[in-house]
């Protein structure tokens, strides 16, 4: 077996992977009715927030597309969304006020009250049991940074506990649209690729495909890391972050069509060097610099050390143990093992969506063009 | 100077189906290169054996496809992609593994398959050592395979002197003569004394050489 039917039956089988480890639809719909009617009840006019005209939306891996289901089912999704004040501007609040105004409404719905977590840090969380739990951040424009443009047109503030108790005048910043456009923007090539040939396929418009129904090498990627590290770190409170993981391997993909080179490239890309700067760990948000995913590794340097045995022991799954194996049940046996899926059956039937697979032929240019050897002269 | 794993990212920009991969701790760089020549297309398994003192030493690279048989250009070992030097000579202007496959393997995988459709020129060079003779012979424009041996001794270590007489016969010196095809020979860093020992032997063994080598050859004292 060639290679490259090494990479293509595992592309197969990672990808099969990932749609093992998607959210299934029905939770998906479900999820996204249940923040609808979140924003709708502190949109309503009766609400004290709807002169700010709030707008929920989702931020994270469920806007994103890199949800993967929990290890066990007694854990449950994060669903992460944005509560966003448009028409309050910072100076006619603070972030005491503003983490309270969104909290009492949310109270004043007596279902809301009866599932609502005690106060998190920057967010107000509903548990749906045995479902998933929504977090929602509140949030206002920051006018300085707006002003600025491109990905900072999305700039936002948010609130944080600690800082409101030291009294701090300064409010975080964040900017989860921006991050998502970004996100976006690292995939657009081969989404677009994806969508027409779905589109293609079905006999229908592109339009008429939504958006959550593609799913890219990067997001497969994404996905698979991901469960990947939740099986590493089963048992330990060190696991990486998934922003971290997000933003790297989005960084490091260049449109690669092949899920395995894309899982292939961002793990070899990823080099102690690449999240450094002048001696500190610095993995910035590409929308705000100033925004350092990495910072905690700075004060806990079991995180590095943990995040690089995970590095290690993904490219030893995926770069090393899956492209010495010449039979695609092996290739199976690894990935079932490691990401603890269940790939029982029909390998090498079609992918669910056809992945831009075939090789790109290398022309010769003219500069490295050779007679060919002989083969009648005989020394 | 760029980690292996750094340019096995630049070479896979380019061969997308080309790994990195460590087997009893040697590094290789396995794959399958595809190539459209004129519309003729073609795959090849390779693997490339990466030394312990790359980039100094020259990566070997051998076909795991058996698609080109042991009867075309090949070592014991490897493929032989070119005369040594010229293959040196080609690796030396950047020792990276992009620019070894961009225009050493990948060259020789499109010079197979033309020959292999039919579509092949003529032989450029011999194999072996007396491709190693044809083609100093010709950079030093004689056929005096004393003279190829003795500019060759110039090219050890330390060995070069530009005042001295030039050991082609034109009397003049080597700095006035040879000495520029010398000095951008010796700026290759190639090791010549390997080859020079490898010619020496093979024409002291060649009882069926033409006769004039023969005579110049065995006239000339041993040093």
């Amino acid at each position: 077996m060639s290679m490259y039917d090494r990479a293509l039956i595992s592309s197969r089988l990672l990808e099969k992977s990932a749609s093992e480890l998607d959210i299934p639809e029905s939770r998906y719909i479900e999820a996204e009715k249940h923040y609808t009617a979140v924003g709708e009840w502190l949109g309503r006019a009766d609400s004290a927030l709807a002169k700010y005209s709030p707008e929920i939306y989702p931020q994270g891996s469920f806007s994103l597309g890199t949800v993967i289901k929990p290890i066990t089912d007694r854990d449950e999704y994060d669903v992460d969304l944005v509560c966003f004040l448009n028409d309050l501007p910072q100076k006619a609040t603070s972030q005491a006020q503003l983490k309270q105004m969104v909290g009492d409404r949310i109270k004043q719905n007596e279902t809301y009250k009866s599932i609502l977590d005690k106060e998190g840090r920057r967010c107000w969380t509903l548990n749906y049991a045995n479902e998933f739990h929504l977090d929602i951040l509140p949030s206002i424009t920051d006018e300085q940074l707006r002003s600025s443009g491109g990905l900072h047109s999305d700039a936002i503030l948010i609130t944080d506990k600690n800082m409101i108790e030291s009294e701090a005048s300064e409010w975080p910043k964040s900017n989860p649209r921006g991050y998502i456009k970004w996100f976006k923007s690292r995939q657009s090539q081969i989404f677009q690729v994806l969508k027409s040939s779905i589109a293609e396929a079905q006999k229908v418009t592109i339009d008429e495909i939504p958006d959550y129904r593609i799913k890219t090498p990067l997001q497969i990627a994404i996905q698979i890391l991901k469960r990947h590290r939740d099986e590493y770190f089963a048992k330990s409170n060190d696991k990486p972050i998934s922003i971290i993981i997000t933003t790297l391997a989005a960084s490091l993909y260049r449109g690669q069509g092949e899920i395995y080179n894309a899982i292939y490239d961002i793990l070899q890309g990823i080099d102690v060097n690449m999240v450094k700067q002048s001696d500190r760990y610095y993995i910035p948000n590409p929308t705000n610099n100033c925004e350092n995913f990495a910072d905690k590794w700075n004060e806990d340097p079991l995180l590095p050390k943990a995040f690089f045995e995970w590095l290690d022991a993904a490219k030893g799954t995926f770069c090393s143990r899956v492209l010495m194996k010449s039979e695609s049940n092996d290739i199976r046996k690894i990935l079932t093992e490691s990401l603890r899926v269940n790939l029982c059956d029909d390998v090498e039937a079609k992918p669910r969506m056809s992945i831009a697979s075939a090789p790109t032929y290398i022309k010769p240019g003219n500069t490295s063009e050779r007679k060919p050897w002989s083969m009648d002269e005989k020394y | 100077m760029k980690s292996i794993e750094e340019q096995c990212l630049e070479l896979r920009r380019k061969y997308q189906y080309l790994y990195l991969v460590t087997r009893a701790k040697k590094q290789y760089i396995i794959g399958s290169i595809f190539i459209d020549d004129q519309g003729s297309k073609d795959s090849y398994e390779i693997e490339i054996c990466i030394p312990k003192n790359f980039p100094r030493q020259i990566p070997l690279v051998t076909e795991v496809g058996s698609k080109i048989p042991q009867t075309y250009h090949r070592n014991a070992d490897s493929l032989c992609l070119e005369i040594p030097l010229t293959e040196w000579e080609i690796y030396h202007k950047d020792k990276t593994l992009l620019n070894y496959v961009d225009n050493l393997v990948f060259p020789y995988l499109v010079a197979y398959g033309r020959f292999a459709r039919g579509d092949g020129e003529p032989a450029q060079h011999a194999h072996g050592v007396r491709g190693k003779i044809d083609d100093y012979s010709k950079r030093f424009n004689t056929n005096n395979l004393v003279i190829v041996l003795d500019l060759l001794r110039f090219l050890f270590p330390r060995n070069y002197r530009e005042d001295r007489l030039c050991p082609c016969g034109s009397q003049l010196r080597l700095c006035e003569c040879h000495g520029a095809i010398l000095s951008t020979l010796n700026s290759t860093g190639y090791n010549f004394q390997a080859d020079y020992k490898e010619i020496r032997s093979y024409i002291e063994n060649a009882l069926f050489l033409k006769e004039e080598y023969r005579s110049a050859f065995l006239l000339r004292p041993k040093r």
